[in-house]
């Protein structure tokens, strides 16, 4: 337990300790640590509490709360398929078939060889563009079932 | 040898339709002067490219690298001023899309900008929110409150600090207008937020942005450094510090409601709080705190330049100034839309959409996001409006349109929307946090084909108790969606219950 | 909120307070609406949307919860519309509990209340199994809870600890107790930072968060209002029974001291009165040998001894120590005893080796010897300043008020040599070197003096003998402080600034003002400061000193000390002396008596041939225990009354059982001076006597008869010899507020506020002192400074606390010593170390910890196997003869575990150890 802290991490929650009389920041630490590490580790809760003066508590409910944080490592690519309903009305359900039928994965899980992670987003404000599917923070619109083999291919 | 400018939307929808492939493919080039712009919304005409010309600027649509030819030779290119999708826009807010490059203050500047500012910098606090007053704005975020009233609120109210924050949260599927303030003209946010700042005395503003915006975020970001180095950040030598907070939702969608998002913003879970207070009263860190939509804020600048009686005489008795829409689906012409409030949604769908992407047929129309009603077609002479949205048991929302064709299963579209807010729901209040699960285990249970009339009917009285119970709008909308394809598409839910 | 507003609740002219919501003004008005998730306690919420209401002229149907009354507001809760809600709400809830027909009995009834029979969902998802018995007093059972946060919201809004949060969202969201969803569910409580204090518990609406003994013996039948015995705070507390016996203890929510709320000892640390070991018979020992005998044979024995005592010695080879922890009938009884049976006035009690500092500094400075203010007082202060005390662990429920103030923005300053709770929150912590507080406080008035900050007028109109002040004050410029203390001259500047502008300072002082060498002297630095700042005599200021036992205040007011007769009447008044003769028919001895440690004195000079304890386990909990064992084996005949074998109780001749609190009728005064009931609950075990029975035995045997028939009529006869008690009696302290003394006639209704207009000599007196060093300085051979006071967990000798579950909580005496210490004497958390002092030698096991700074440690003293008091000197106050508990010198050596004898009968479990820090 006390030897699990990466220094990066130790660093960081020094770093993010709330001034004096200022009042603690918990989702802005857990961010934080989500871009630091891709994930954030339950066993860094008690440290992650420790440097905000907050409780355990208070910590793993913030943690619990946000979808997006994450509480296991993702795989080296991240491929978000808005489920939003502009792209709903244009047949996101078949692009995301198509993936999950090429990378022989569900939403929410990675490839056995780490490479890529599968999640649904809502929405992206893509959506006069849609339907849309962001590949590691890059966004492409109109994506139709047959182009999904092209599109990771540029990943691999 | 001389170089030939060429505009290109740096947009992010622009960039996923394309347009940052051509800016890849032409950046290497000495003969292309390549100006990133904000984008005009037409987006499906992007990729869009754009030179001078005598007739103003002449657009190369659905650009692919290889037209550079014909582009610099300056064949085929269209006027801009004869696309009908933006000719027949009054655009106010979105003036200046498409023409400006995003982070040029003084492109800004040249275009109006400022000008609100400056304004509101002579007049008394109280002067302007009487000129907010008179302008009749109501907020864009979706519960269409009278904008100066909150003002006041937070004007009045005695505190040691006071805070603005702009809702970038965006949430509502559908709609992008927010994004696309922020990536392509942030300076009118920052300006809106600075005069909201002066009318109430707050002493630093927060721009909450939604994790699925990084180019926005970054765009605020840049747009804030520039502004503060031009000395705008501060008045009386106070300094008006602004903080993008990007991200904090983490995928939260009722992070967008007002007092989850202030709660999110300090950093706790995105819980919904009780009201009263409301956060006029008490907000941020309990002090007085104007939460208001981005769009809202990018609207109040040419409300202080052009005066309040000139937003005030746009739009219906109740609706005044510019509705900004945002069409989606499966329409043949996407994009965004700025118009006086009045038009009716047919004529949004016809003048605009100009009707249904090729093959399809029109089955519903959802308005204003995941808890918006739907529309069938002999429904769309209704007039954008929020008064008669709300009479209609819809809302307008965030000026989300998105357009289902003829393919839809609208019983599995229920079930999605429901089971949309049961994952999003905070899980604070009975109605929501349990029934929008039973909701959608009643929806489940007609898809499995195991319903019978009975679930159904328990299923419009638990939606009236959600209605009429749930703490906020996500629990209290949500039945909408549901019980309007229930009402106006009985056939496909009773086809599959248990015979 | 004297503000009143009219308004209409169901046809029902209304007239709440301005500032109520609907739920609460109906409430009020005897119009309850259904809800389960608000509570007075708490903010408004407004998740269950049961209690829906509809308001004329507004849209829709809010949570009455959540609504503010407004001024001619009508408002209907009982409509058709809003009846189906709450059968649609009601039966939602109920969709998400088993169908195993183990439905909590509040859904039950409030299923039958709203015409719910059956819930119309078909095989809805239902909640999580998830159980949480980790906690040893309550358990959680996710199935039966509704999710409605109101534990979560109790631990952060009433008690501030934080240890509860709602995890995940939507239909999954429940309460948890620490990061547990993360790791193991079954063990959340444990592994948090709970303290146990029963928040959660009390507010749960369902029983998922529900008392052991309950689910052991089920719902209590019957409340008995009462007292708690512990600590000073005095919490109002229901006592639940069920067949005879205790099964709850409740903190009443119209208790004046805690609203509700209460700590893990009142709340769970009640259960040692049905211990296996309490004593039932009394005991007599010949050598080492134990022989139970008859009341009669031991009552007589006792009167033969003394008598016999008496007549070959004289009265002054008999003396007596009350306990702090008895009754105000029993200690004046005892009293009484003690001057009118052996005509001395050898008598004291606990508040020596307590707040006796505080009575000597208050007394000569103020004229009076208590908190000048009240608890609600802290509701008032616009800074509150904590001295030497740390009542998150000693008072937690005014420690829990003073978070919740400090959550308000009322900043806090402590003055603490150790990093406590409140320390860690506090606006300003002054971390100074133990023993240096004259110093300390003295450089907080040279700021005050030197900068203006004075109150000119409160000091020309209410005080004298200002110079005295100034003068002492003068050379204690900031860096000279900082000097002596340690503590920065930047923090000693703000904090005098902040003291003497805040417009209302509150101050509350502990041991670390009055356990030192130099006792009275810090008591009177610190009411100085509060006369120069004119923080005295408003609401919301004061000096306040946190009496510690259930009763210490009351034992001294009673007339429990050497020097004093009740009301802290001077002995040699003769009026007072004319009274006494009247009213008790013997003559009121005049000479001062010997304090506690002038007993010890006496009795290794072998001039006190008997002494009588009751309650009170010196040969544990007093200093110097080589010497004091020493003093109590010289006596001739040793009577301890206890109830149980305590340390001292094992050296005793005769031992006596007494009747705990739960058992019997009388008053407590608290620390706020306040007089307050306990009533019996329950039987004492067959044949014990409470302990004012026993000395009316004794007395009626050596010749002078007591009978009273009830504790009512010992209290009257305080009011009549007591002019700030003239005005008690029990029937004015039926009502729960009780009496806050003076009460000076029977018309007056008891003084929340001391010295609002004059002080007890007309003018308050300044006292000039300056700086004395400690009674010790570290030295190489003894380098490290032992701090010794108290941890939440246990209570003082630990005689009660021991035998509760709260052994389960902490099982030791920990040393906390600061990790670079440790690691530099090689000491790993859970070691065992050797503490030698001069006197004697202690073992340990450690627990690292940043709340004592380098060259620091620290303990408690509530296990007798530490021997903690064995280290410590006889050093004390000059003037109150308080010992020097705060400060000795000690070294620390690492120990090997298997070097401990195998006879050893410690059981220094170090695995154990879990201080909340
Ligand atoms: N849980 C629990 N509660 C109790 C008791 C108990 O045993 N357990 N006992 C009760 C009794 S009898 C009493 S009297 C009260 C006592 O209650 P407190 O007065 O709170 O008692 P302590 O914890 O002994 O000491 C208080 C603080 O004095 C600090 N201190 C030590 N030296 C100095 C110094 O030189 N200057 C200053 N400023 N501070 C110093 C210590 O670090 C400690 O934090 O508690 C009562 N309540
Ligand atoms: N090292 C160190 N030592 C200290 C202190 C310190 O800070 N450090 N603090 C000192 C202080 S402030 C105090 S007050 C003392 C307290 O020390 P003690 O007074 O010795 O301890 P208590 O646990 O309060 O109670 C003593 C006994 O009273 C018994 N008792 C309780 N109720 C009744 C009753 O109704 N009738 C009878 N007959 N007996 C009853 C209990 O069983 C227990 O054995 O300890 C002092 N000792
Ligand atoms: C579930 C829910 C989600 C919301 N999401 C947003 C949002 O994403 N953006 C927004 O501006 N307002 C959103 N709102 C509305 C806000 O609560 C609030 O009314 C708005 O930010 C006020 O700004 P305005 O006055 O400019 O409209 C949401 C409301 C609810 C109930
Ligand atoms: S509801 Fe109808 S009449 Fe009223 S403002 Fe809207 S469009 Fe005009
Ligand atoms: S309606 Fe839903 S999202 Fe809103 S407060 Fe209730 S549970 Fe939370
Ligand atoms: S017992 Fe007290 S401290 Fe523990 S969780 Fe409940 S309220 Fe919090
Ligand atoms: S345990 Fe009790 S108080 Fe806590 S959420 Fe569940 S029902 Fe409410
Ligand atoms: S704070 Fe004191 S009086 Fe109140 S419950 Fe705890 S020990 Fe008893
Ligand atoms: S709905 Fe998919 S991007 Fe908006
Ligand atoms: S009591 Fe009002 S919502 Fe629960
Ligand atoms: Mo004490």
């Amino acid at each position: 337990m006390e030897t699990f802290l990466p220094n990066a991490l130790d660093d960081l929650l020094i770093r993010a300790r709330p001034a004096q009389g200022a009042p603690p920041n918990i989702l802005r630490v857990l961010h934080a640590v989500h871009d630091l590490c891709g994930y954030i580790d339950p066993r860094a809760i008690p440290a992650i509490a420790h440097s905000q003066g907050a409780t355990e508590a208070n910590v793993a409910g913030v943690l619990s709360y946000y979808p997006s944080l994450n509480t296991q490592p993702a795989g080296r690519h991240r491929i978000q398929v808005c489920l939003g309903e502009s792209c709903l009305a244009n047949r996101c359900v078949r692009v995301v078939e198509a993936i999950q039928s090429k990378l022989g994965i569900e939403l929410g899980q990675t490839t056995p060889d780490g490479q890529f992670t599968l999640e649904p987003v809502s929405c992206v404000g893509n959506c006069a563009v849609s339907p849309g599917v962001r590949i590691d923070g890059e966004l492409n619109g109109r994506v139709r079932p047959s182009d999904v083999a092209g599109l990771l291919d540029r990943y691999r | 040898m001389s170089r030939v400018r060429l505009y290109l939307s740096n947009d992010t929808s622009s960039c996923a339709a394309g347009a940052e492939r051509l800016a890849e493919a032409w950046r290497q080039r000495s003969d292309v002067e390549l100006v990133r712009t904000s984008s005009r919304g037409a987006f499906f005409l992007e990729p869009m490219v754009e030179r001078d010309s005598s007739d103003g600027r002449l657009a190369w649509c659905h650009a692919t690298a290889d037209d550079l030819p014909k582009i610099l030779a300056g064949d085929g290119g269209i006027p801009v001023s004869s696309i009908p999708f933006l000719s027949k826009q009054t655009r106010h807010a979105f003036a200046t899309f498409g023409v400006t490059e995003p982070l040029s203050l003084e492109a800004y500047r040249a275009y109006g900008g400022c000008a609100g500012f400056r304004k509101a910098r002579q007049m008394s606090p109280s002067a302007i929110i009487e000129e907010i007053k008179t302008s009749r704005l109501r907020g864009r975020g979706g519960a269409a409150f009278p904008v100066w009233k909150k003002w006041e609120v937070a004007a009045t109210t005695a505190a040691d600090r006071k805070y603005v924050v702009a809702n970038a949260d965006e949430g509502d599927a559908g709609t992008y207008c927010d994004r696309m303030v922020m990536e392509g003209d942030p300076f009118r946010l920052i300006e809106g937020l600075l005069i909201c700042a002066r009318a109430i005395g707050a002493e630093a503003g927060y721009i909450y942005c939604r994790q699925e915006y990084p180019v926005a975020a970054a765009c605020l970001r840049a747009a804030i450094r520039a502004a503060s180095e031009a000395g705008w950040l501060e008045s009386d030598g106070q300094p008006f510090p602004i903080e993008v907070v990007s991200g904090a939702g983490a995928g939260s969608y009722v992070c967008g409601e007002e007092t989850a998002l202030l709660e999110s913003l300090e950093g706790r879970r995105g819980v919904v709080r009780a009201r009263p207070p409301h956060p006029a009263q008490s907000g941020l860190y309990g002090r007085p705190t104007i939460v208001s939509n981005v769009l809202t804020f990018a609207t109040i600048p040419n409300i202080l330049a052009r005066g309040g009686a000139w937003h005030a005489s746009m739009g219906t008795e109740g609706s005044r100034g510019t509705a900004v829409l945002q069409l989606g689906g499966r329409v043949k012409q996407p994009g965004l839309i700025e118009v006086p409030f009045g038009l009716t949604l047919r004529q949004v769908l016809d003048q605009f959409g100009q009707g249904m992407a090729d093959g399809a047929r029109l089955k519903a129309v959802q308005v204003g996001g995941p808890l918006g009603s739907l529309f069938t077609d002999a429904q769309l002479d209704i007039p954008i409006c929020f008064d008669a949205f709300a009479k209609a048991d819809a809302i307008l929302g965030h000026g989300g349109i998105v357009v289902f064709d003829n393919e839809t299963d609208m019983l599995e579209l229920s079930r999605h929307l429901m089971a949309f807010v049961a994952d999003e729901s905070c899980g604070k209040c009975v109605p929501c946090r349990i029934g929008s699960l039973r909701a959608r285990e009643i929806l489940e249970t007609v898809q499995r084909g195991q319903a019978t009339e009975a679930d159904l009917s328990l299923l419009t009285e638990l939606g009236d108790t959600m209605k009429a119970a749930s703490l906020c709008g996500l629990g209290a909308r949500a039945p909408y969606p549901v019980l309007s394809a229930l009402e106006h598409f009985p056939v496909e839910f009773r086809n599959r219950m248990r015979s | 909120m004297s503000d009143h507003v009219a308004m209409t609740i169901d046809g029902r002219p209304v007239s709440a307070h301005a500032g109520d919501t609907v739920f609460a003004a109906a409430k009020r008005a005897g119009l309850t609406i259904p809800g389960f998730c608000s509570s007075e306690h708490l903010a408004p919420f407004g998740s269950c949307r049961l209690c829906v209401c509809e308001v004329e002229g507004q849209k829709g149907t809010p949570a009455s919860c959540t609504t503010l009354v407004q001024a001619g507001m009508t408002v209907r809760t009982r409509t058709e519309q809003l009846a189906r809600l709450r059968r649609n709400v009601t039966e939602l809830l109920l969709s998400e509990q088993p169908t195993d027909g183990t439905l909590p009995a509040a859904l039950q009834e409030l299923a039958q209340s709203v015409g719910l029979d059956h819930v119309r969902y078909r095989q809805p998802e239902v909640r999580a199994h998830i159980r949480d018995s980790s906690n040893p007093f309550f358990i959680f059972d996710n199935t039966s809870c509704i999710s409605c946060a109101r534990c979560v919201r109790a631990c952060d809004e009433i008690q501030g600890t934080f240890a509860l949060t709602m995890v995940g969202r939507g239909f999954g969201s429940r309460p948890m107790a620490g990061a547990s969803g993360y790791g193991e569910t079954a063990t959340g409580f444990a592994t948090s930072n709970c303290v146990s204090c029963g928040a959660c518990v009390k507010e749960c609406p369902t029983g998922a968060l529900i008392e052991n003994t309950v689910q052991e013996h089920g719902h209590p039948t019957e409340t008995v209002r009462t007292t708690c015995a512990y600590c000073g705070v005095g919490c109002t507390f229901d006592a639940g029974l069920r067949d005879g016996t205790v099964v709850t203890m409740v903190p009443a929510d119209d208790g004046p001291s805690n609203h509700g709320h209460a700590c893990m000892k009142g709340r769970f640390g009640w259960t040692y009165i049905y211990a296996e070991d309490r004593l039932k018979q009394p005991m007599l020992r010949t050598g080492s040998t134990w022989q139970a005998i008859s009341w009669d044979a031991a009552l007589d024995r006792l009167a033969c001894e003394f008598t016999r005592i008496k007549t070959e010695f004289g009265p002054d080879a008999l003396a007596a120590i009350s306990s702090s922890r008895g009754t105000n009938e029993e200690n004046y009884l005892f009293g009484k005893f003690i001057r009118c049976v052996m005509g001395t006035n050898h008598i004291d009690n606990c508040a020596r080796v307590c707040h006796s500092a505080t009575v000597t500094g208050m007394m000569e400075t103020l004229g009076a010897s208590a908190a000048t203010n009240s608890i609600q007082d802290l509701d008032h202060a616009t800074l509150i300043m904590v001295v030497g005390a740390n009542p998150t662990e000693s008072h937690p429920v005014i420690g829990a008020r003073i978070k919740q103030a400090h959550r308000r923005g009322v900043p806090l300053i402590v003055i603490d040599p150790r990093k406590t709770e409140l320390a860690r929150l506090a606006t300003l912590h002054l971390p100074l070197k133990p023993g240096t507080n004259v110093a300390l406080l003295n450089g907080l008035g040279h700021v005050m003096a030197k900068e203006g900050l004075l109150d000119r007028a409160f000091i020309d109109t209410r005080t004298e003998a200002v110079d005295d002040w100034l003068k002492a004050v003068e050379p204690c410029t900031p860096e000279w402080t900082e000097q002596i203390t340690g503590v920065p001259a930047g923090l000693i500047r703000e904090a005098a600034r902040r003291y003497a502008t805040s417009g209302a300072s509150l101050c509350v002082h502990g041991l670390g003002v009055t356990e030192h060498r130099w006792g009275s002297h810090g008591v009177m630095t610190l009411v100085d400061l509060a006369l120069a700042t004119g923080n005295l005599g408003k609401p919301g200021t004061g000096i306040n000193p946190l009496r510690g036992q259930n009763n210490v205040q009351g034992a001294s007011d009673v007339g429990c000390l050497p020097t004093f007769f009740t009301g802290y009447q001077p002995l040699n008044d003769p009026a007072l002396g004319g009274l006494h003769q009247a009213v008790t028919g013997r003559p009121l001895p005049t000479k001062r008596g010997m304090k506690t440690p002038d007993m010890w004195d006496a009795a290794l000079a072998g001039q006190l041939k008997g002494l009588w304890i009751i309650g009170y386990d010196v040969a544990q909990t007093d200093p110097n225990l080589t010497k004091v064992h020493e003093a109590l084996r010289r006596l001739d005949f040793l009577v301890v009354q206890d109830l149980f074998m305590s340390e001292t109780a094992k050296m005793a001749h005769l031992v006596l059982p007494g009747a705990a609190f739960l058992e019997k009728d009388g008053t407590f005064t608290n620390l706020e001076r306040r007089i307050q009931r306990i009533r019996k609950a329950v039987d004492p075990p067959q044949g014990v006597l409470p302990d004012w029975q026993v000395v009316c035995e004794v007395s009626t045997r050596m010749g002078y008869p007591m009978s009273y028939r009830h504790p009512s009529e010992i209290m009257d006869e305080i009011a009549q010899l007591t002019p700030m008690f003239a005005g008690v009696s029990y029937d004015r302290l039926e009502p729960p507020n009780g009496l806050q003394w003076p009460v000076p006639a029977s018309g007056h209704e008891g003084t929340t506020l001391m010295h609002r207009d004059r002080f007890p000599k007309g003018k308050a007196h300044f006292v000039g002192v300056d700086y004395l060093p400690p009674g010790e300085s570290p030295t190489d051979e003894y380098p490290f400074t032992l701090i010794t006071g108290r941890i939440l967990q246990h209570y003082n000798c630990g005689a009660q606390t021991r035998r509760t579950d709260i052994l389960d909580v902490v099982g030791v005496d920990a040393l906390e010593i600061h990790p670079e210490d440790a690691a530099r004497l090689r000491l790993a958390e859970g070691d065992l170390a050797r503490l030698v002092s001069p006197r004697g030698h202690a073992i340990l096991p450690v627990v690292l910890s940043e709340r004592v700074q380098l060259g620091q440690v620290f303990t408690s003293f509530h296990f007798p196997a530490s021997d903690v008091n064995a280290l410590l000197s006889s050093s004390s106050d000059d003037q109150s003869r308080c010992p020097e508990y705060k400060l000795s010198v000690v070294r620390v050596e690492p120990l090997d575990g298997t070097a401990l004898g195998a006879g050893d009968e410690r059981e220094l479990e170090a695995g154990q150890v879990r201080l909340i820090t």
